[in-house]
């Protein structure tokens, strides 16, 4: 029934050709039309349930942690790298920063910000860490990250001795945890606030320039007279900047460590980045993007559940959206090359 | 070119909606409007696991009785940050009622209260909160008296041998393997001529609860019992023994998953404790009810817990009780 208002649909959000709008958007066009479908469609089949404010703030709270490490690949990956590490520097930065405030309190405001640098410390650590093997002992980054994927993790356990910490500073849950301002959670608004000022350095700054010089030819780059290892070491250690954020902003969320609870999520955040139109041979990709490509799985989440499918049915279409998005980004590579 | 990125999307697009629809189609199947009939939604602690395969079997058939529906929505992974979400897609549908295997203590505190302040109803499964004050009823296994059992039935089957017995257990920190240790630890006090030599962690791998096996037989040659508080250990234990060809270590395990059962008919586990989570499913099921239809209910159950050996493996005493995910004939 809804078949036909869906496909009128797609391609009337899009054939825009103005300048603003293709700088803004770059190549998630498309992507974001798709999200606009789905939103559609689950809101024509159950507005009651998915299109109130509430459930549009829950897939916003659960779509967060993501937004913020996402943020952090989208710089990793438009300069032509990869970061597995991101979930276990998650984890790891957890536990450092509950290890540290149960040190100083375990309550009180004091304890609550040492936590809070503390875990950016620690995971802007392990993304400087990442770097350096890369750019210093040339490790392959996907093989780096690897590495540190297990160890951020396998360190996190023995730190925790393999139970999940649970003690944290009821300001920091009752704050970036559970509360709100004006309506909207904390955790979404550190999140959007990440992904507003990532995008404007990655699509405004000198920084965010170099960033796509290196990822599109690192060797003109070089010719160019950037300093190459060190732009790429700190990209890297701002992605793991960003995952010691979303390990706080975790923390806080769940109450606990979570040990066990982010296995998954560097195949997540890749899959978003590139849903999202950013090339994973560099140089290619924008914010807007990152933001959609990391909706779209947060809201399959959802709404398949409130349609009554088995949450299951998120993996495959996922799966199914990300070919469909890589194959977008071939088409449009094929038809600049030919021009 | 431009025709074929759009028909790419159309595609993607159709897909979803039908895949969507079909769903939408199975929801609203039954269940809406009847009186009398609620719905129930049940998230277990996480999918493909038989265990809680027998808990909705359980839950299923406390439903039957009154024509509710029950919609399972198992999370990925035994995962808050798996949980949470699912947990948050299924208050916005708003059943009557939910019934839950918390997966941590904590953090699935916050959001099932959302669902009780928009007048859900709660009841917690299996696991259960740190403050369960918000859940109308917690049903979940006794495991202290299941370590009892296992003791006493490992006494049984030793018959008067005398010799050390080793416990393998999961990871330190998981509350209920602890207590099944607890409980086995006390039962075994009472008979002097075993001598208990405490707990090893396997950390819930195959591997490591094999070698913790191997070097406790090359260790103590009187070793003469195991007792496995999960199924990876005992899987490793018996691979261990099998290695060695030892016949003089009695093994009691935990757990009629559908491999646990095999070892107990290929006679290399002497007996497995079974929970029984078929009966967690049926009391969970039925003081949601009663708590929906202002009926008594009993805040806090728990289940007890049987032992399958070769003998009785085949009484449908037993094998009501085996882990699995095709309910029985009610």
């Amino acid at each position: 029934m809804t078949t036909t208002g869906t496909t009128t649909e797609a391609p009337a959000g899009s054939p825009v050709r103005g300048r603003g709008r293709r700088l803004l958007l770059g190549s998630a066009t498309d992507i974001t039309a798709i999200l606009l479908v789905i939103v559609v469609i689950f809101g024509a089949l159950n507005p009651g349930a998915f299109l109130t404010s509430a459930n549009l703030i829950n897939v916003l709270i659960n779509a967060s942690l993501l937004i913020v490490m996402a943020a952090g690949a989208t710089f990793v990956l438009v300069a032509g790298g990869v970061d597995l590490s991101v979930g276990s520097v998650l984890v790891f930065s957890g536990v450092i920063a509950g290890k540290v405030m149960v040190a100083m309190g375990p309550h009180g405001w004091a304890a609550s910000i040492a936590g809070i640098a503390v875990s950016l410390f620690a995971g802007a650590l392990w993304g400087a860490i990442n770097g350096i093997v890369i750019t210093k002992l040339r490790v392959p980054p996907l093989i780096a990250t690897l590495g540190s994927f297990g160890a951020a993790q396998g360190l996190a356990q023995i730190v925790a001795d393999g139970n999940d910490l649970k003690d944290i500073p009821n300001e920091l849950i009752d704050t970036l945890g559970v509360g709100r301002l004006l309506g909207l959670p904390w955790l979404v608004i550190v999140a959007l606030l990440v992904a507003l000022a990532g995008g404007g350095v990655l699509a405004f700054t000198r920084y965010g320039r170099r960033t796509y010089a290196i990822g599109s030819n690192l060797e003109a780059a070089r010719r160019a007279g950037i300093n190459v290892d060190r732009h790429l070491i700190s990209v890297y250690a701002l992605a793991g900047l960003l995952s010691g954020l979303a390990g706080i902003m975790s923390y806080a969320e769940f109450g606990s460590t979570t040990l066990s609870g982010h296995s998954t999520d560097n195949l997540a955040v890749i899959a978003a980045v590139v849903i999202g139109g950013t090339s994973l041979f560099g140089g290619i990709g924008t914010m807007w993007g990152t933001l959609v490509g990391t909706m779209i799985p947060a809201v399959l989440a959802n709404g398949l559940v409130i349609v009554g499918l088995n949450s299951f049915w998120r993996d495959f279409t996922v799966g199914v959206v990300l070919v469909v998005a890589v194959y977008l980004d071939q088409l449009r590579r094929r038809s600049r090359t030919k021009r | 070119m431009r025709m074929l990125r759009w028909s790419a999307t159309a595609a993607a697009a159709l897909l979803l909606t039908s895949l969507a629809a079909c769903g939408a189609d199975s929801g609203n199947g039954g269940g809406d409007g009847k009186t009398g009939a609620f719905k129930i939604a049940l998230i277990p602690g996480v999918a493909n696991d038989a265990y809680y395969g027998s808990v909705a079997c359980g839950v299923q058939a406390a439903a039957k009785a009154t024509g509710s529906t029950v919609d399972v929505q198992a999370p990925k992974t035994f995962s808050p940050t798996d949980q949470i979400p699912i947990l948050q897609a299924v208050i916005a549908k708003k059943p009557d009622v939910i019934i839950i295997a918390p997966t941590d203590s904590k953090a699935l505190y916050a959001p099932l209260k959302q669902a009780t302040t928009q007048g859900i109803k709660v009841v917690l499964v299996d696991t259960t909160l740190e403050d369960p004050s918000i859940a109308e009823a917690e049903v979940s296994s006794d495991n202290i008296e299941a370590g009892k059992t296992a003791a006493a039935k490992l006494i049984e089957l030793l018959g008067g041998k005398s010799g050390s017995v080793l416990t393998v257990n999961l990871s330190a920190g998981v509350t209920t393997t602890d207590d099944r240790f607890k409980g086995f630890a006390e039962g075994l006090k009472a008979t002097p001529a075993l001598k208990d030599l405490g707990q090893q962690y396997s950390n819930n791998s195959v591997q490591t609860a094999s070698s913790i096996v191997s070097s406790t037989v090359a260790a103590h040659p009187d070793l003469v019992g195991i007792f496995s508080t999960a199924a990876f250990n005992t899987e490793g234990a018996v691979a261990a023994l099998r290695a060695r060809k030892d016949n003089n270590v009695t093994i009691v395990g935990f757990d009629a998953n559908p491999p646990g059962v095999k070892q107990i008919q290929d006679g290399e586990v002497a007996a497995q404790v079974v929970l029984k989570p078929y009966d967690e499913g049926v009391s969970a099921g039925e003081q949601a009810i009663n708590a929906l239809t202002g009926k008594p209910v009993t805040k806090k159950i728990s289940t007890g817990a049987v032992v399958a050996t070769k003998d009785n493996l085949n009484s449908p005493e037993v094998q009501k009780y085996l882990y699995s995910f095709t309910c029985p004939a009610a």
